[in-house]
């Protein structure tokens, strides 16, 4: 049987800060990661709590096994081979993901087109 | 309360185009520049010298102190914020921690024991406006808000076009 390799992958700081952000929301089933259409450079990554697997998601898990980031449909095509990183400082932390697809971001960082 | 008046005087005349006389110092006193102000939902307005103004939410208070606490106990704490060219609308805001006095040119806006300095430049760019910690899923960050100066705003809010 052939292994599939996972869509995207975790590292190890997002992992540990998905962790604790479940943890407080013990209900969730992982987090949920789509894009939107906004930003000056088309799209935006947009992560919320999520219930359930809902259909047609790919459920992408952490190396530990722990996390679960449910890839909305819509947005495989785009976040194939990404990588969802947690960078923190005083002034802001935030989830960055390293898209390979992306043509170009946005100066802030928050939006990319393909 | 002579060394908060003495205070107040050296802020006030750290404002380079105002060279504040003991007269219009009174002036500053009297209109209640300097007072504190409360607005709706836990938002406090601070006022500088100048006649500058800057608020910051609850959740701007609570991280500074958070930060301040995991200072240097020795060494002055407060946030930074400078309006720079640059961003997809033409100007951006900075953010940075000091762990200084202010410079020479800064009005300093203070409550509570948290300080934000901005510098004279950035000042009439950023007053009115609000200092706040989003605190979301995907991202924490100081971020303002609500600048009267601005015409259009970055979608992600670290840039804007001002109003001239």
């Amino acid at each position: 049987m052939c292994r599939s390799r996972a869509a995207m992958t975790i590292t190890e700081a997002a992992a540990k800060r998905l962790r604790s952000l479940l943890e407080k929301h013990p209900e969730s089933y992982g987090v949920r990661l789509s894009l939107k259409q906004r930003g000056c450079n088309g799209l935006s990554y947009q992560l919320d709590y999520a219930k359930e697997r809902r259909r047609f998601e790919e459920e992408v898990v952490s190396a530990d096994g722990r996390v679960r980031v449910l890839v909305d449909p819509r947005a495989m095509l785009h976040v194939v081979g990404t990588e969802m990183d947690y960078v923190e400082n005083d002034l802001a932390s935030e989830f960055v993901f390293r898209n390979p697809n992306a043509k170009g971001t946005c100066g802030c960082g928050e939006s990319f087109n393909v | 309360m002579l060394l908060h008046l003495r205070c107040l005087w050296q802020a006030a005349s750290r404002v380079p185009e105002q060279k504040v006389s003991a007269a219009s110092f009174k002036r500053l006193l009297s209109t209640g520049s300097f007072a504190k102000e409360s607005a709706a939902s836990g938002t406090e307005t601070m006022r500088g010298a100048g006649g500058f103004s800057l608020s910051v939410t609850e959740e701007c208070v609570r991280r500074l102190r958070e930060l301040a606490t995991r200072a240097p106990k020795h060494l002055p704490f407060a946030l930074r914020v400078t309006v720079n060219s640059g961003g997809c609308a033409g100007f951006q805001y900075e953010f940075k921690l000091e762990h200084s006095g202010p410079a020479a040119e800064d009005v300093v806006f203070e409550k509570d024991g948290v300080r934000v300095y901005v510098d004279a430049i950035s000042a009439p760019l950023l007053s009115g406006a609000t200092i706040d910690y989003e605190d979301e899923l995907i991202r924490s960050a100081f971020k303002v808000e609500g600048n009267p100066n601005a015409e259009a705003n970055c979608s992600c809010g670290t840039s804007f076009a001002p109003r001239f």
